[in-house]
């Protein structure tokens, strides 16, 4: 059995990317199994999904704690979520990545297998669009040989219907692009079975000790959300305020639907990168253009 | 001191709302409930009592308005039954793991169908995981006394959890008998004004009831259960000063000729007279039958149950619900599972009667005995209902 875990964000098709893998496995008459993190559902913010792939009947309904494999659909998770975590040592992390970027990746080459492919840029050319996940699975295949490209067309048909012979081609590409780095470190030695052991664990699953929970639940502390950070959850790109085009007539302000967008000391308007989600909502507002979406820099 | 007086049951324990200086009423009338209400509707109305009474327009809404008032520090009361009953089943859970004390009676009656307005334990019993304090009242006096012994209970600090008072419909409810009416000035004396600290505050804002994930769920029940097995010792605290004030004594259960019994009878609710003037003619006739009447059905007495049952051989359980498909009713299956781990395996025998306001006489009870006396045979089934085969 082989356990493989996405990272992506919501909206990327992470979910759907473990799903079309587990059909297609079942359709070559293996055993697969596909389900989500499950929770709320929310565009942009950090999600999983996880994936199993045997050839006998899988008996598990836990999520992937020591995957086998992870696929990442957008290596900027990387600074806010261990994506490494539980990754067996001498497993393969599979990563979107512009070929610009890869030499950030290296320093977990040491110990793992990098599976590196510029997936965006293979969906761009093939579908059009930035979404990433079926040109993933060309590049887990690549790396793992897990199942055949072909066994893929009976999935991407039932799912996309009219766009599957466009992301069959992104698969495809990603497939022939995607380079694989062995890990520079020394070979792992296969661990020995470990002694089953659960200490912690609920440390680590509870947030405190019942007796340190308010009455009932409750949380003491108002307005405690503003540390949650949904800048987080930003995933195609910033707004870019061009001042020499601005007439400051404050459209974006009202638009935007995160209240994330407020005036410098210089009355120049500028957005909160902690809450602004990305939505480009501002930016098609402007009524001079004076907004534009910009990729971010990560890593 | 307290006045002896002929008064319905559902007056005496409305009465007892006033007394204990209710702040918020809000409720929805159904039948059997209707005369709580109504009486508690027309003492607000006529001054007597200083109250919001909030007329809702459903039972679903009543005990919404209730976790809102109870949340911003009021003595709140609400009653209903049956259907109005499993229309706040949802909410009923939300209030004891949010912690809010309140008091409710539910003057119980069947569920449908068919549609039946009568007496049995059809509406309680389906919810007794609501995580509340359940009390069945036996009569006017109990009724009465329980309501201001529950308002004490659920704001104590140490419990801070929705009490129920569960009184027969009818045959509990609208019977009129005598009950010795607690004084403004007794009821002063036992219970305080409401001092809840209101967690609804502007001037010190939190959420309740907000999202609570794996990461604290299991937690939040934990506390919630603490509360509710901790609420035993401030209960029989409660009932010791009520004792000393008023000289009238409760537990957790009572018990009827227990001495020497080749059988005991288990009851809940008003039938348990009946039970006991039945142990008084079985008794007369040489056999040697007892009687134990549950008044606190949750936190269940394991202890006191398992301790006044021995070393009686044969139980009969009296349920007066059918929980269909299960093993046994629901008040047979808490009894065989006290007894589980016991060294001591006693038969017990479950009898469902009772149901949608069949007659449950002495009859009912001297057959119980009876049936179980008689031993079991292979063909016994796990339940003896009461009902006509042929």
């Amino acid at each position: 059995m082989i356990e493989i875990r996405f990272h992506g964000r919501g909206g990327q098709g992470s979910v759907t990317a473990a799903e079309l893998v587990a059909q297609a496995a079942i359709n070559e008459g293996k055993y697969a199994q596909a389900f989500p993190s499950f929770g709320p559902e929310r565009r942009g913010a950090p999600v999983s999904a996880f994936l199993r792939v045997s050839d006998s009947q899988i008996f598990l309904r836990e999520k992937i704690e020591a995957p086998d494999v992870i696929v990442v659909l957008d290596a900027s998770l990387i600074e806010l979520v261990d994506v490494f975590s539980g990754l067996k040592a001498g497993g393969s992390a599979v990563m979107n990545c512009p070929p610009h970027k890869r030499k950030s990746l290296m320093p977990w080459n040491e110990s793992y297998r990098l599976v590196t492919v510029d997936a965006t840029q293979a969906a761009m050319n093939n579908i059009g669009l930035p979404i990433a996940n079926t040109a993933m699975i060309g590049a887990l295949l690549k790396g793992m040989g897990l199942i055949k490209l072909d066994s893929f067309q009976m999935p991407l048909q039932t799912r996309f219907g009219r766009l599957a012979e466009k992301n069959f081609q992104s698969m495809t590409q990603a497939f022939h692009d995607a380079q694989i780095a062995e890990p520079s470190g020394e070979a792992p030695l296969s661990s020995p079975a470990q002694e089953l052991d659960f200490s912690g664990i609920i440390e680590k699953e509870a947030l405190m000790a019942w007796k340190s929970l308010a009455l009932g639940g409750d949380i003491l502390e108002p307005g405690n959300s503003a540390r949650f950070l949904t800048g987080t959850w930003r995933m195609t790109g910033k707004p870019v305020f061009h001042s020499d085009a601005c007439t400051k007539c404050g459209l974006c302000r009202l638009f935007c639907p995160e209240d994330a967008i407020f005036r410098d000391a210089d009355e120049q308007f500028i957005y909160n990168e902690d809450y602004c989600k990305g939505c480009g909502q501002c930016a098609r507002e402007c009524p001079k253009g004076a907004i534009t979406m910009e990729e971010e820099a990560w890593v | 001191m307290g006045l002896r007086t002929g008064i319905e049951v559902s007056l005496a324990l409305a009465e007892a709302v006033g007394l204990s200086r209710a702040d918020v009423i809000a409720a929805y009338p159904i039948t059997p409930q209707t005369h709580i209400v109504e009486h508690l509707a027309e003492m607000v109305a006529e001054g007597r009592l200083d109250a919001e009474y909030v007329a809702v327009e459903s039972e679903h809404s009543a005990i919404s308005a209730c976790l809102g008032s109870a949340a911003a520090g009021a003595r709140t009361f609400t009653a209903t039954a049956s259907q109005g009953l499993a229309f706040m089943h949802e909410i009923l859970f939300i209030a004891s793991s949010m912690r809010l004390p309140l008091v409710m009676a539910v003057a119980n009656r069947t569920l449908s169908s068919p549609i039946n307005i009568l007496a049995d334990h059809s509406d309680i019993m389906p919810e007794r995981d609501i995580g509340w304090v359940q009390l069945f009242a036996e009569n006017g006096q109990e009724a009465h006394d329980l309501t201001l012994q529950a308002f004490k209970l659920a704001e104590d600090s140490q419990v801070l959890l929705p009490v129920l008072i569960s009184l027969d419909g009818f045959f509990l409810s609208h019977m009129i008998e005598p009950v010795t009416l607690i004084s403004q000035e007794e009821a002063d004396a036992f219970l305080s004004p409401c001092t809840l600290k209101p967690r609804l505050d502007p001037a010190e804002p939190r959420t309740l009831g907000a999202l609570g994930g794996p990461e604290v769920y299991t937690e939040v029940k934990q506390q919630q259960n603490e509360a509710l097995c901790g609420a035993v010792p401030v209960l029989e605290k409660i009932w010791n000063e009520f004792s000393g004030q008023f000289g009238r004594s409760y537990r957790s259960l009572e018990t009827y000729r227990l001495d020497n019994a080749e059988i005991a009878l288990i009851t809940m609710g008003a039938v348990s007279e009946t039970a006991r003037s039945s142990v008084d003619q079985l008794r007369e006739r040489g056999i040697r039958a007892g009687l134990v009447r549950i008044r606190l059905w949750r936190p269940f007495p394991v202890r006191e149950l398992l301790s006044s049952l021995d070393p009686i051989p044969c139980i009969a359980v009296l349920d007066r619900m059918l929980s269909p498909g299960s093993v046994n009713g629901p008040v047979a299956l808490e009894v065989k599972s006290a007894f589980y781990q016991h060294s001591r395996q006693p038969r017990i025998n479950c009898f469902v009667a009772g149901l949608g306001g069949r007659e449950l006489s002495r009859r009912t009870f001297i057959e119980m005995v009876n049936r179980s006396l008689a031993g079991e045979s292979h063909d016994t089934p796990s339940i003896h209902l009461d009902v006509r085969h042929a």
